[in-house]
């Protein structure tokens, strides 16, 4: 097969042939050791002539990808846009792994400001002492979710609602730490916002602890 | 769920049985007994969660009140008061302004009779022929037919059926009774009325398929028609073999592998494709999903034979189709015509206006709208025209287009945007966007919209939500701005 | 400066791949590595949040030596030219204990030097006080004490059985890998436990047994099996001896009245030996290949006085089943800390040479050829007699590395009197715990974050550390401090001091692996370039061994040996003591807590010990969640907080053993033990369990003064 003209082998999905050949492509709701979701539609790329989703489309029945086609590029500018809708402030917390992809994504589409009118939503939870998850930014991308669901194989987070009440959510609409959450970390690894952060890693010590305070 | 057979879905499974059952006790689901019901089954809470939240059917507050229908048909009806319950469509477009709960469909409601609606004896003869011939000849009998998937994509039913038993066994079987486009109710009449002939499709495609499971997966507002059915499944040679389903709700269920995570206890969201369903459906196994229409549609063919189904309708498309007609006409109710009918004699037959005042709204919420001089189409799977009419499930509605338009183009952009599950950002995000642009007016940026929300969206209705814009963006813009 | 440093995890024997993220050599965040075949992209919250320990301001940072009563900062020359001469005068009388947290590089290096210098194979770790039942079985039984199978092996399988073990908290990516399995091939699950912890909400059986019955119960088991006729006959034949007498002893009683011994439904009993022998095949299992049994267990089989009894009863079991030496089935005694396999397998025991070698002439020849000196051939102490024998004088000086035996020990109070008679006693660690208290000199050593080294995990596979952030202080590496005191004492013993003259990590794995059949085939460059292995790896070509017993036994045929129920434990419940109390281990802290309690965010998630108890017998004590408590034993006290709960039986309480707030369940545990493997009976032991009396002053308000004087 093709990609942007390079010959390539066909294995596994469009996405794999096209990072494997280092072709920067924004997936943000796919993980690399994780089922696709196909929820962000920020791969987009034409597929012998059809606008397809790389992170779920077999390599093997396509000949011939774009991925910088005039075409896929405005579409997934439109979809960055209206990603950019729901985006809020995202913060510059050190240590969350994944971050920055959506910007960069923002950054090699062009955009700066988003055009499409905000949809800005508050809800934050903050009960774990390990994380805390601020919807505000969140994509609604569903990492975290396959994360704790596919990967741990916990479940303590959904998202729960429909359409724009869709939203992240511990258990039966309860805080986190109130949820089957063990604070394995691993939707925090996964979230490509800092919607999920950890607390600053901390080691200090409360009272009682101390051992200056034993025998 | 009823007469459950040996084969054993993981717990889960019982999940949304479990819910609606509680539903129907309380009114309405708490968190308690959510979290009881997924300790019950040993699944996570935020899973069992996540899945009740997603249909939109359940509330989780007690509500009061009446439902009324905020359905197209209904709320052209003088005196029509928007509702206060979000309610969608209540199926009984024929009976404007709807309310309350559903009502058996009442047979003076089938305008016109054909092949599949009309009375059905209870000898199983069809169910016997299959028996006698085979699953191999049965298969190919179905194959000569031509029968086309009645659900609204039209897939070839015997090669979807081909294709699930490449994949080997154990595979699943679905009967799709789960109806929810508003101004459809054609299902619900053939359920109500002849739920045999459904039956006896069924049991030929369990003959055919050997399932080891089967579900009717119905719609968990079609009280009476889940009634007729389970009463006539008692009585029928698959007693005990079937298992009934019963939804609560989202259009997204009309998405197969939405309805399969509905009924696997997950949130009901499609899945990214592929794999389809005859590949890995439910719990990974070969899944077939088929419409009741075309159910109804087998048992003819394997009692008369495929030649006589060929008989009716056009070579590429034979056989009828069941339009359910509603609006601004003195005849609604539901049409069986042969394939190939002009659409306009069927409007003008149910004693619709038939001039340049009319325009149809063919397709529902993912079709879209057509003025009366395009009307004169044959009735043919696919697009009447490329901005979104389309023959879909088979609802049309009749509408004056100078006083209906606006409020239905606009009913319709907001159902697309209240029915979105919300999993894929284009249809989440642009939906209700569109509805905005629609709504004040700002024609001008929709094409774009509508262009990303056709060919970015996860599932069939976020790339189809556009129609009903487009189309009366086409032919009314003066209406709009 | 940032940087990314992959290594693995310090806490529990999963050993998962962490990538340690550093910003000015500060940890920022711990991330998974999904590369990493053990652990394939998860952690648990120990892994992910848990390592800020290695900055704690506690770390020890200068060498310590007591004088005038208190431990005062001392140079490195001052500190180990002080323990060379004492320790030269205490030979023949000297004990140590390496720690299964240090790397295989560690442990090498001190049982070397214990070997070597102090001319004892008084050398041992705190597998003693967790699986050496197991241990001792298996090498009995199989002639091997490892992990027989790997993780892959649990998603592989058929039916699991897990028995007297928690991995939800215990092993928390372990437990993730079994919940796949059975999400996503319909895996069956059978829980044998006295208490119903998470996973026992998704089990097709569920045995709740009364504590300390467990022989009744897998002789129950055996006993179906047979019954049923379901044992694999041909496995049976070629590769075990010892059936018939077995069968013989197994016969003595019926399902029934084995199952009423251990307090079980005889009919759960059938389904479970059924699920075990002869599971119906998992989801993709292909048609020819026949459907396998994990055997999982953990401390709850071993931490009996009868637990050697306990283990050689599962091992009959896998042995009666053919459940060995296939893909999908095998036996897994989990492991505790991150690195108890590889402190055994490279010679921290006092009855074997490193990989488990002999004494005898041929394997010994080899150490001492390479070593240039003998080796003493007498089986030395295990951990358990070598703490007893401070009071007969027998042992007189000890060197304990990364351990903190005055809180893992049983009955707190009487180790710490044990303890306190010792005339030397040196301690290397990071913190300065209960033990280190008490010691005449400390050493400050590297954390694993700071050094190069391996851990070896539960299924045998040898993964990197590698240094992510500069050492603290002046702590070193433990392999480095010991070999720096053993070129001091070397040639006062007439050694050759470049015995012990590394010069890295790496050197010391060298020398490993030559020695060690197993880990022959190993090198860094291999490890670093291929990822974890997993020995035994012969040749530098071999690709590691996913299970073992394909055909054959280290001992040849595998041994059926009989069990039989003994008294349940060595202390029963009576009027004065009338609840039996269980420990274990809890999600949000390891082990003793002496890392864990260092980690603020861990503490917040739990800071008081919890105590488990059934609503029934609270009821009776008038206690409501919530309460503080009182629990006490023959041997001492503790305080908790209960949690009214029907996970556990009436009359059974639970107690994790982590120390929070000054308490600790090992202070009313009992010090009795097992033999062979001298192991003490922490599951059970008799408590009574009071609701805490609120202090007179709090209820009347009176102020504090008016109490001093009465
Ligand atoms: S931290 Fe909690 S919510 Fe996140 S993946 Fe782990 S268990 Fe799930
Ligand atoms: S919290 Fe993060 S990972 Fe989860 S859906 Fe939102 S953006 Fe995605
Ligand atoms: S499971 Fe064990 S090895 Fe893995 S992160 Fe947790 S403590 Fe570390
Ligand atoms: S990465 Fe493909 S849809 Fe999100």
């Amino acid at each position: 097969m093709k990609v942007d003209g390079h010959e390539t082998e066909a294995a596994g999905t469009l996405l794999d042939v096209i990072l494997a050949l280092g072709i920067d492509l924004p997936h943000l709701c796919k993980d690399d050791n994780l089922p696709p979701i196909g929820a962000c539609r920020t791969c987009l790329v034409e597929a012998d002539g059809r606008i397809v989703a790389a992170c779920h489309t077999p390599a093997a029945a396509v000949q011939e990808v774009q991925t910088r086609s005039v075409r896929a590029i405005e579409l997934r500018q439109a979809v960055l846009r209206l990603t950019a809708r729901m985006h809020g402030r995202e913060p510059d917390v050190s240590g969350g792994p994944r971050s920055g992809e959506l910007w960069a994504a923002y950054a090699a589409h062009g955009l700066e400001r988003p055009s499409y009118p905000s949809r800005p939503r508050s809800a934050v939870d903050l009960s774990s002492p390990f994380f805390e998850f601020h919807e505000e930014p969140c994509i609604l991308c569903g990492r975290c979710v396959v994360a704790c669901q596919q990967l741990q194989h916990i479940g303590a987070i959904g998202i729960a609602g429909t359409a724009t009440s869709a939203r992240v959510t511990a258990g039966a609409a309860v805080a986190f730490a109130e949820s089957a959450c063990t604070a394995c970390g691993s939707c925090v690894a996964a979230c490509p916002t800092h919607a999920l952060r950890p607390k600053p890693l901390r080691a200090t010590h409360r009272p009682g602890d101390a051992r200056g305070e034993e025998g | 769920m009823s007469n459950a057979p040996a084969f054993a879905l993981p717990r889960r499974a019982r999940l949304l049985p479990l819910l609606v059952e509680r539903h129907r006790e309380h009114g309405f689901l708490d968190r308690g007994s959510v979290e009881h019901i997924a300790r019950q089954l040993g699944m996570p809470v935020a899973e069992a969660w996540e899945a009740a939240a997603s249909m939109t059917e359940f509330h989780f507050e007690p509500v009061r009140g009446e439902r009324s229908c905020a359905g197209l048909a209904c709320s052209l009806r003088p005196g029509w008061r928007e509702p206060t319950l979000p309610a969608g469509c209540l199926f009984r477009c024929y009976e404007p302004p709807a309310s309350g709960d559903e009502r058996p469909f009442p047979l003076e409601m089938v305008r016109r009779s054909g092949p599949l609606l009309a009375p059905c004896d209870q000898t199983w003869a069809g169910l016997e022929r299959a028996r006698n011939l085979g699953p191999a000849v049965a298969l190919e009998e179905l194959e000569r037919s031509g029968l086309r998937g009645r659900g609204g994509a039209f897939f070839p039913t015997a090669a979807k059926w081909r294709a699930a038993l490449s994949r080997g066994r154990p595979l699943a079987l679905v009967l799709n009774a789960e109806e929810g486009e508003p101004g459809v109710f054609k299902d619900r009449a053939l359920l109500c009325l002849r739920p045999e002939r459904v039956l006896e499709g069924l049991g030929i495609a369990m003959q055919v398929l050997q399932p080891a499971v089967t579900i009717a997966f119905i719609n968990g507002a079609a009280e009476p028609a889940a009634a007729a059915f389970e009463r006539a499944l008692a009585a029928s040679p698959i007693a005990g073999d079937v298992l009934v389903y019963r939804g609560a709700g989202g259009y997204v269920l009309g998405e197969e592998t939405a309805l399969l995570n509905a009924i696997e206890g997950r949130r009901a969201v499609p899945r990214p494709r592929p794999p389809l369903p005859v590949e890995a459906g439910l719990f990974g196994m070969p899944t077939v999903v088929n419409n009741v229409e075309t159910m109804a549609a087998v048992s003819f063919i394997i009692r008369e034979g495929a030649a006589a189904f060929r008989e009716l309708g056009t070579a590429h498309a034979p056989g009828t189709r069941i339009l359910s007609v509603s609006g601004r006409v003195s005849r609604p109710g539901v049409y069986e015509v042969p394939m190939g009918t002009l659409l306009s004699d069927v409007v003008v037959e149910a004693g619709g206006a038939g001039d340049s005042s009319t325009a149809l709204l063919c397709g529902g919420p993912s079709g879209g709208f057509l003025p009366w001089d395009l009307a004169a189409t044959p009735i043919l799977p696919g697009r009447y025209h490329p901005t979104g009419a389309m023959l879909g499930a088979g609802g049309v509605v009749v509408l004056d287009w100078s006083s209906d338009i606006r409020r239905a183009a606009l009913t319709m952009a907001a159902y697309n945007a209240e029915q979105s599950c919300g999993k894929c950002t284009p249809c989440r995000e642009g939906a209700p966007l569109l509805l905005e642009l629609l709504g004040s007016g700002r024609t001008a940026e929709v094409d774009e919209l509508a262009d990303v929300l056709q060919h970015a969206s996860l599932c069939g209705l976020g790339q189809m939500a556009p129609g009903p814009v487009r189309s009366a963006l086409e032919f009314w813009s003066g209406v709009f701005v | 400066m940032e940087k990314k440093v992959r290594s693995t995890c310090p806490f529990c024997g999963v050993g998962c791949g962490i990538v340690l993220h550093t910003r000015d050599n500060r940890i920022t965040w711990v991330d998974d590595d999904p590369a990493n075949p053990s652990s394939r992209g998860m952690l648990c919250v120990k892994g992910r949040f848990g390592v800020p320990f290695v900055e704690h301001p506690d770390r020890l940072t200068t060498p310590l030596i007591r004088r005038e009563g208190r431990l005062q900062p001392a140079t490195w020359d001052e500190a180990l030219n002080h323990v060379a001469e004492q320790l030269l005068r205490f030979r023949g009388a000297f004990g140590s204990f390496a720690s299964a947290k240090a790397t295989n590089e560690d442990a090498f290096v001190q049982q070397k030097f214990v070997r070597l210098v102090m001319g004892t194979n008084n050398i041992d770790h705190c597998t003693r006080l967790c699986h050496s039942p197991s241990v001792e079985a298996m090498l009995e039984q199989l002639g091997s004490g490892a992990t027989s199978n790997s993780y892959t092996d649990y998603e592989d399988a058929s039916c699991l059985v897990l028995v007297g073990c928690d991995p939800g908290s215990n092993h928390p990516v372990i437990a993730s890998r079994m919940r796949s399995a059975l999400d996503n091939r319909g895996t069956r699950l059978v829980i044998v436990n006295p208490r119903r912890i998470d996973l026992a909400e998704r089990a097709d059986v569920f045995l709740q047994p009364l504590p300390g019955t467990d022989v009744a119960l897998f002789n129950g088991l055996a006993r179906c099996i047979l019954d049923e006729g379901l044992e694999d006959r041909e496995f049976i034949q070629q590769r075990t001896e010892g059936f018939a007498a077995w069968r013989a002893a197994v016969e003595e009683h019926t399902v029934e009245e084995y199952a009423g011994a251990a307090g079980v439904d005889p009919e759960a009993l059938r389904q479970a030996a059924r699920l075990y022998a002869r599971p119906p095949a998992r989801r993709g299992l292909p048609a020819s290949e026949r459907p396998g049994s994990c055997l999982v267990w953990g401390m709850g089989i071993t931490q009996h006085s009868h637990g050697t009894d306990n283990a050689r009863s599962l091992i009959n079991l896998a042995l009666l089943a053919g459940q060995l030496g296939r893909p999908g089935c095998g036996i897994s005694p989990l492991r505790g800390q991150n690195n108890v396999q590889g402190c055994g397998d490279a010679g921290c025991i006092p009855d074997s040479l490193p990989g488990y070698q002999p004494y005898t002439d041929d394997a010994a020849a080899l150490f001492e050829e390479t070593w240039g000196a003998g080796i003493p051939r007498k089986p030395g102490m295990k951990a358990t007699d070598m703490v007893e024998r401070i009071a007969s004088g027998e042992i007189r000086a000890m060197y304990i590395v990364g351990e903190n035996p005055l809180l893992s020990e049983p009955n707190l109070a009487h180790a710490a009197s044990l303890f306190r008679q010792l005339e030397f006693l040196v301690v290397q660690d990071l913190f300065l715990h209960e033990t280190a208290e008490l010691a005449h000199v400390v050493l400050p050593a590297c954390s694993f974050a700071e050094k190069d080294g391996t851990f070896t995990n539960s299924e045998r596979r040898v993964q990197r550390i590698r240094p992510a952030i500069p050492r603290i202080g002046q702590s070193r590496p433990d392999w480095e401090i010991i070999a720096d005191l053993a070129r001091r004492m070397a040639p006062r013993v007439g050694i050759d001091p470049r015995q012990f003259a590394y010069g890295s990590a790496e050197e010391v794995f060298a020398e490993l692996a030559r020695l060690t059949p197993q880990l022959r085939g190993m090198s860094y460059e291999r490890l670093d370039r291929e990822g974890g292995i997993q020995w035994p790896c012969p040749t530098p070509d071999h690709p590691g061994t996913r299970f073992l017993y394909a055909d054959r036994f280290p001992r040849g045929l595998g041994k059926f040996v009989p069990v039989r129920q003994s008294r349940a434990a060595a202390e029963l419940p009576d009027n004065e003591f009338p609840l039996v109390l269980n420990t274990g281990r809890v999600l949000y802290h390891w082990h003793g807590g002496t890392i864990t309690r260092r980690v603020a965010a861990l503490v917040e998630q739990m800071h008081e010990v919890p105590l488990a108890i059934h609503p029934r017998d609270a009821a009776e004590l008038g206690i409501a969640e919530g309460d503080a408590v009182v629990v006490r034993s023959r041997r001492g006290r503790m305080t908790a907080s209960a949690v009214v709960t029907d996970a556990v039986r009436p009359g059974s309480v639970f107690v994790p053993f982590v120390k929070l707030q000054e308490s600790a369940a090992n202070f009313l545990t009992n010090n009795v033990y097992d033999e062979p493997s001298r192991i003490p009976e922490y599951k059970v032991c008799a408590v009574r369990v009071e609701k805490k009396r609120p202090r007179p002053r709090e209820v009347t308000g009176a102020t504090p003064t008016a109490w001093r004087g009465t």
